[in-house]
This record gives C-alpha cells, structure tokens and sequence, in this order.
C-alpha cells in the first residue's frame, strides 16, 4: 500500500524528477553537439521542433489514431479473456494445466517471431492487436490466477456457510484480494503492448501507423522524425498507462471504502 | 434432522472422527464437548458441509439456513460491523434490525462503524454472534463463541442467542458445562 506524503513532500518529489528530466535532456544536447551531425543524433530542439511540426499535420492524427485503437484493442481484449481465463482455471484445474504450456511459450518466445508468424497469417493492417494481445494475456492471466489463489480461503468459505451470493462474494472478498494483482499486472502489460504493438507496426510496415512512420524515418535517415514518432508513442503510452491505473485505483479504493 | 451414521475422518495419520453416529432432531440443543483436538471443530465442519468425511455419510435438511460463529471469527476485516453483518442478511430482511442486535450484545453504534480491525477480540466475537442472528439461521453453529468476551457481558450475549435460536436447532462447541447449561444444550461428548 501506497504511503501517504504530505504535500511538501510531493512538491519535492516533482522537482527532483523535473531536475532529472532536465538533466538527460543537458547530456542529450551535450552529445548532439559534440557528434555534430543532425543524422545521427539531432538536438533535443530539432527533435522538439519536429515533434510540433508534425502535430498539427492530420497524418499525424489518423497515425496516432490507428496505433491507439489496434493497440488498445488488444489490451482491452487480452484484460477480458486473461480475467475470465483466469477465473476458470482457478475453478477447473484441467484448464489451468491446459494453458499453462501456452503462457509458458508465449512469455519464452521472443515477439519478432509471433510477428514474422502473424504477418503470414494475417497479413500486417491489424498485426499489432493481435501483437498486443499476445504479449498482454500471460501478465494478466497469471497476475489474476494468483491474485485469485491467495483470496482467504476462510472468508470464501464463511461466504459459502451463510449462503453470501455470488456477486457479493465477488465484491467483498475476491476484488480486494485480486485488484491489487491485476493493477500489478496492468502497469507491466501497458508498457509491454505498446512496445510490441509498434515493433510489429515497424516490422509488417503497417501502412498508416506509427510504426510506418518510424520505419520510414529509418528509411530516409531522419532522426528529427525518429525522436519526434518516439516521443509520440512515449506520451501516449505514458498517458493511457497514468489515466487506466487511476481509474484502476479509484475502483479499489471504492471497493475497500465500501461499508467503511 | 441432521444426521452423521458411522463417520470417520482422518487428517494424515491422525484419525480425528472414527464411526460416529449422531442424530440432532430439528429444534434440538446440543453441545459438543471434549479435549482439545478431539475433533469437536472437525464435526462441526462434517454438518456444515466444509469438509467432506472419509466414510459414513452426513445428512443434511437442504432448504435451512446456516447461521454459524466461527472458531476465528472470519470476519471481513476492513469492514465496520454493521456491513458485516448486512452481507450475510437474507433478501428482504429489515437492515433496522442491524444496530438492535448489535447494541442487544452490547455494540454501540459508536463500535459498529469502526473497522473490525480495530476491535478487540471480546467485541470481535460478539460482531461474530450478531451476524449469526442476522442471517436468520434455522440451524444455529457456534463454535466456542464465547471466548474472550468479559464476565460482564457474557450473560448479555448467552441471553441473546437463546432467544433467538427458540424453535431452532442449535450446535455449541464449548469447554465451559455453564455456557452448555445456560443454553440449555444437552452435552454430547466426543
């Protein structure tokens, strides 16, 4: 659990962080001039000025849009079937022995395969779902499965005496005990969807992605537009990752505050 | 009629049940008395169906609610009182009746909204017998539930229960032949 800071605290924390942003983006610059060439490393500047340039272009837009939405896609629906897999194996131990082999594969196998794998079997426009999916699933699945395992077996068992309904076993004894899991689950498998997401973009050159434009930038060796696209997808991983933990943390603390 | 023919149960080597046969008629007392690992909690696990035996069988009235005090408490703990004992309350039963059991085992309403984290092990048990009425049980199941709680309120509460489990049938495990009396249980030892 979370200690509790004081404001001062925080306000200091903030400024710590903001020093130590501004200090790699010192040692960036610093590199950029002493290499001296805009193609193989721009200034944070160039890369910044770049960034607001393609901003405001609607490639940009239905870019971001794309990857958001594939990505996304496949976070929503790995989060689902992981949580309902997960439900079931703790009720059916055949099937938790069925998919164990299969998180196994997948977290041992390394993603430029499955991509190289999916290309062929289903071609590159809706790749990186499939991609994010993939990589989402095994994190969810086995964070809930666990979560799952060390619900207080005597509490489910009290429920089962007085003859507590489902959902309110659900509610009060099985969420607090899996939230924070699956919050555990969902910080790790935000940051790895979006990564494989991209590199599947990069790799099946989806046309109209972000990736597309990362791989094309390579192409054409300009590291203004690498810096810029990386940025983009560092904001909006960042971001989606910031807003779905919020909201993640504001059904937990309801679900503890409940009947408090 | 709850019934136990010839039930064993064993946990490894130790054979903790051997052959019992027990029959508690519908609105009977009983209360189950014996040294400490004789198997008195195991038994009341056998009737609630939380364990199941190794041979024999146990029969069960289907259609009557079990309303129990656990050995532990099994209390949900960041909950206050009152959202302990409302979880188990059958549909439709009045939640007013919450703070009157409460405050008829001695809760104040002031205790009710505390977590029950926050309690101590005496009101602890008495959260514990006030969500057992609550869920308006036909088979009451008490198993030592009245340990920790002081001299002073222990009347208060033997009291309560009585009162409530009239026409019911109630299992008491207990070490204590006045709480088996004051109940009105006939002793059965194991």
């Amino acid at each position: 659990m979370k200690a509790s800071t004081t404001p001062k605290a925080d306000y200091k924390k903030y400024i710590y962080k903001a020093l130590a942003v501004a200090f790699w983006i010192v040692v960036w610059e610093a590199v950029a001039r002493a290499v001296g060439s805009d193609l193989i490393i721009c200034s944070p500047y160039a890369a910044f000025r770049r960034l607001t340039e393609l901003c405001v272009t609607p490639k940009f837009h239905s870019a971001v849009a794309f990857s958001s939405l594939r990505i996304l896609s496949g976070f929503f629906a790995a989060l689902l079937l992981g949580i309902v897999c997960a439900a079931i194996s703790s009720k059916f131990s055949v099937v938790r022995i069925l998919l164990q082999p299969i998180t196994s594969v997948i977290k041992a196998t390394p993603v430029a395969s499955f991509i190289i794998l999916a290309i062929i079997w289903f071609g590159s426009r809706n790749l990186s779902v499939f991609i994010s999916f993939l990589m989402v699933f095994p994190v969810i699945y086995l964070n809930v499965l666990e979560g799952i395992d060390s619900a207080d077996r005597k509490l489910i068992e009290m429920a089962r005496v007085f003859g507590i309904g489902p959902v309110k076993t659900l509610i009060y004894i099985y969420f607090p005990q899996i939230l924070p899991f699956l919050i555990s689950g969902c910080s790790v498998a935000l940051g790895l969807c979006w990564k494989s997401g991209i590199a599947a973009e990069v790799i099946g050159i989806s046309s109209g992605s972000v990736g597309e434009m990362l791989y094309r930038a390579k192409l054409y060796f300009e590291t203004g537009d690498l810096l810029a696209w990386t940025a983009v997808i560092i904001i909006a991983s960042t971001l989606f990752e910031k807003l779905f933990m919020l909201m993640l943390r504001l059904i937990q603390r309801k679900i503890e505050g409940a009947g408090k | 009629m709850i019934k136990l023919e010839n039930v064993s149960k064993s946990y490894g080597n130790q054979h903790v049940i051997s052959g019992l046969n027990l029959e508690i008629p519908d609105g009977g007392r009983l209360a189950v008395m014996g040294r400490s690992g004789a198997g008195k909690t195991t038994l009341l696990n056998l009737i609630m169906g939380l364990t199941k035996p190794d041979s024999g069988s146990v029969f069960m009235p289907e259609s009557k609610r079990i309303g129990t005090v656990f050995q532990e408490d099994r209390l949900i703990e960041r909950l206050n009182a009152v959202a302990n004992c409302k979880i188990v309350m059958p549909k439709g039963a009045e939640e007013n009746r919450i703070h009157e059991v409460l405050n008829s085992l001695g809760i104040t309403e002031e205790l009710s909204k505390k977590p029950v984290s926050e309690l101590s092990g005496g009101e602890r048990r008495r959260v514990a017998a006030a969500r057992m009425i609550l869920s308006e049980p036909d088979i009451f199941i008490l198993d030592e539930p009245f340990k920790g709680i002081d001299s002073e309120t222990l009347p208060k509460v033997i009291s309560a229960v009585s009162k409530e489990a009239i026409g019911k049938t109630l299992i008491l495990v207990t070490h204590s032949v006045s709480e088996a009396e004051a109940l009105g249980c006939e002793v059965f030892g194991i």
